[in-house]
């Protein structure tokens, strides 16, 4: 790497935000470019003196951008997903939490914490389709057999809707273990593609309105209702995944 | 380091916020300031310079008042 390119580069560099091969690329060449390795240097020591200020007020148009986004979002109808990352969501409510005068350590956490979830509702996902014996403990897609079944196995009932006639067939379900706590997850079908629904207790923090998450293919919506979390992961496209989560909650009767 | 800052202008004091304060990454502030993430890049890359500048001003002022 030249310094040219290396220059071009170097903010992306430290703000971590590189891919893997051109961030190697970059370490390599600081190694042997004293002037380069300055620069990043320089900017170590503006991100230590500037994060020391501690908090700096938004400016006017960034909080009113940030209020129409909130409008917007609230505006949105159930099952209209905003294109948005539920992050960029919550660092606009942060900010508009944050420039009431509120501190917003308490909701960086929680974002951190949510990432964090979402991250682990994938991989509990991913694990369970490893092997048909994973998915399924009970196979029925009769929900008058489901429901019951978690009887003694979770401190909460699980409601169990039938969506075979919207395409989204009841094949069965399992306890999985999710964050901190047992969990009710009930397999759906659509075509070839499997969806699980994980439903657990709700967090006093958690809040009604739907969010999506989109990582390494898959897609996961959560919400809250009737003090139940619902988080629905599929690699099954962004869209039919919503109209699924629409579905369950028209059931079920959701935010 | 305040003054620097506040010194900036609108379009660039906002990247910083939402990157050095909210720690957001490129795409989420790309979302919410809705420019395209090569401008959030830029806009980084500019509002970082003028406060190194303006650090440099101030660490010579005060170098001299202490000769």
């Amino acid at each position: 790497m030249k310094c040219e390119e290396a220059h071009e580069l170097l903010d992306a560099f430290h703000d971590g935000e590189l891919q893997l091969a051109s961030s190697a690329a970059m370490e390599r060449h600081l190694c042997t470019c004293p002037s380069c390795s300055a620069t990043l240097d320089g900017h170590n020591t503006l991100r230590t003196r500037v994060r020391r200020l501690g908090r700096m007020p938004a400016p006017a148009p960034l909080v009113a951008r940030i209020g129409a986004l909130l409008r917007e979002e609230n505006r949105l109808p159930t099952g209209t997903l905003p294109v948005r990352s539920w992050r960029a969501l919550a660092a606009s409510h942060l900010l508009a939490i944050g420039l009431g005068g509120v501190t917003v350590l308490g909701f960086v956490h929680a974002r951190h914490a949510h990432t964090y979830t979402m991250q682990e509702t994938i991989d509990a996902h991913v694990r369970s389709l490893l092997d048909e014996r994973t998915l399924m403990q009970i196979v029925s897609s009769d929900s008058h057999n489901v429901r019951p079944w978690f009887m003694g196995k979770l401190d909460f009932s699980p409601a169990v809707v039938e969506l075979d006639k919207e395409g989204f067939p009841l094949l069965g379900a399992r306890v999985d273990y999710l964050a901190n706590r047992y969990v009710a997850a009930l397999v759906y079908g659509r075509r070839k593609h499997r969806i699980n629904l994980f439903v657990s207790l709700a967090d006093a923090r958690s809040t009604a309105a739907m969010t999506s998450t989109a990582r390494h293919g898959y897609n996961v919506l959560e919400w809250q209702t009737d003090g139940l979390s619902y988080r629905a992961v599929s690699d099954l496209d962004g869209a039919e995944l919503a109209q699924f989560s629409e579905l369950v909650q028209m059931r079920r009767g959701g935010p | 380091m305040r003054t620097a800052l506040r010194k900036l202008p609108q379009d660039l004091r906002e990247i910083v916020v939402l990157r050095e304060f909210e720690d957001l990454s490129y795409q989420e502030i790309s979302e919410i300031v809705a420019v395209p993430v090569g401008t959030v890049t830029s806009r980084l890359s500019r509002a970082r310079a003028l406060p190194k500048t303006l650090l440099v001003e101030n660490d010579n002022r005060g170098r001299r008042n202490e000769m």
